[in-house]
């Protein structure tokens, strides 16, 4: 009995042990400890990329390349913060050069939407905050249009609309993490969110032309 | 509720985490108040990216017409996936073949010489000296130096 628990006991012993512990051990050469870090934080790591990114390819490379950076500096990491806020920082990084690579034409305002987009700009106009709510969660179009809207912002814009609101992180978390100012940090939130919110009334105000057309 | 704090629970409200009191009184808010019913719906339109807790897998989600009203039925007219399926395999085997048929079709027609009119012809054969005599002058220097080797002897008598 206890024979046939004890993989199973193994496995949870490793689960659990703290991150300290498997980075010491990456460090002392063991490196295939790095893969049980890897998987442990994978999910969170390709949640954030997916705040930049729709195309479930660049995301999975995104974060492929983050790990890459991460194990290539785990020399570089200091105790004193959790590593989650360490490898947070190296994948907004990450996610930031890739914007910044693709030279998205800054504040382009959406033109024309699919037939999806369009009926979900009207399910959005119509239907109740509940109905809003539900159907949000099944329908591809919502993320799509959401990703179009956001794509919108200059890189820097989007950074901190991503790290403020999705990742609730405080302006000098922030600051901290793209290396920039305080003021700057405050000023980029600031200006993406009032460009967010006039982008996305005009939107909501184009779909009730239509619907009244 | 006011409207600060009506606004403050539009995430609690996405993610579903809100109590039902506070739901219950949120709803009530929206409904009598238009700016925030209206500042809710333009927040719907980037929540899903920015709000949402996990996102869905696509990858596996098959698509299915669009409809606005929850009791009307799909239109049977949407093709069904087992229909779908049989089209994709064609169109994945077609397609590679055309691009690279256009692809040769490109390269053949840019590499062949143009074809040659009468009147380049006649212009390709006559071989005018003075104008062959002239140096290569691509650049402004090069016109520089055409007009330094241009200067007119000296024919005075003295």
């Amino acid at each position: 009995m206890l024979a046939a628990l004890s993989p199973k006991l193994g496995t949870w012993s490793e689960a659990v042990r703290p991150d300290d512990e498997l980075i010491a051990e990456v460090r002392s050469g063991h490196t295939a400890a790095f893969s049980e870090l890897a998987s442990r934080y994978r999910d969170r790591v390709e949640r954030l990329c997916q705040r930049f990114f729709s195309d479930r390819e660049v995301v999975r490379d995104l974060a492929q390349e983050s790990f890459i950076r991460a194990f290539a500096g785990l020399s570089t990491y200091r105790a004193e913060m959790p590593f989650l806020g360490w490898l947070r920082a190296i994948v907004s990084n990450v996610c930031y050069d890739e914007l910044r690579r693709r030279r998205r034409r800054p504040e382009e305002l959406i033109a024309d939407f699919s037939g999806p987009e369009a009926n979900w700009l009207q399910l959005v106009d119509r239907s109740s905050p509940e109905q809003i709510v539900e159907a949000a969660e099944e329908r591809r179009e919502a993320h799509v249009l959401a990703h179009r809207l956001l794509d919108s912002l200059r890189p820097d814009d989007r950074m901190v609309m991503v790290l403020r609101e999705s990742e609730g992180l405080s302006v000098d978390e922030v600051a901290a993490i793209m290396g920039w100012s305080e003021a700057k940090v405050k000023i980029r939130a600031f200006r993406a969110r009032q460009f967010m919110r006039k982008h996305a009334e005009s939107i909501l105000s184009q779909a009730q032309r239509r619907v009244v057309t | 509720m006011n409207c600060f704090a009506a606004r403050n629970d539009f995430v609690a409200f996405w993610q579903k985490t809100l109590d039902d009191e506070r739901r219950a009184q949120l709803l009530t808010h929206l409904g009598g108040c238009g700016a925030c019913d209206h500042s809710f719906r333009t927040f719907a339109l980037i929540a899903p990216v920015l709000y949402s807790a996990t996102e869905p897998d696509w990858n596996l989600e098959t698509p299915r017409p669009i409809r606005l009203n929850p009791e009307e039925p799909y239109p049977s007219s949407a093709p069904s996936t087992a229909k779908r399926g049989s089209l994709v395999p064609a169109v994945n085997r077609v397609v590679p073949v055309f691009v690279i048929a256009a692809a040769a079709a490109l390269v053949l027609y840019f590499s062949a010489p143009p074809r040659m009119t009468f009147e380049d012809a006649i212009a390709a054969d006559n071989s005018n000296a003075e104008v062959a005599s002239y140096p290569p002058t691509d650049s402004f220097f090069g016109q520089e130096l055409m007009a330094q080797n241009s200067t007119a002897p000296d024919l005075s008598d003295e």
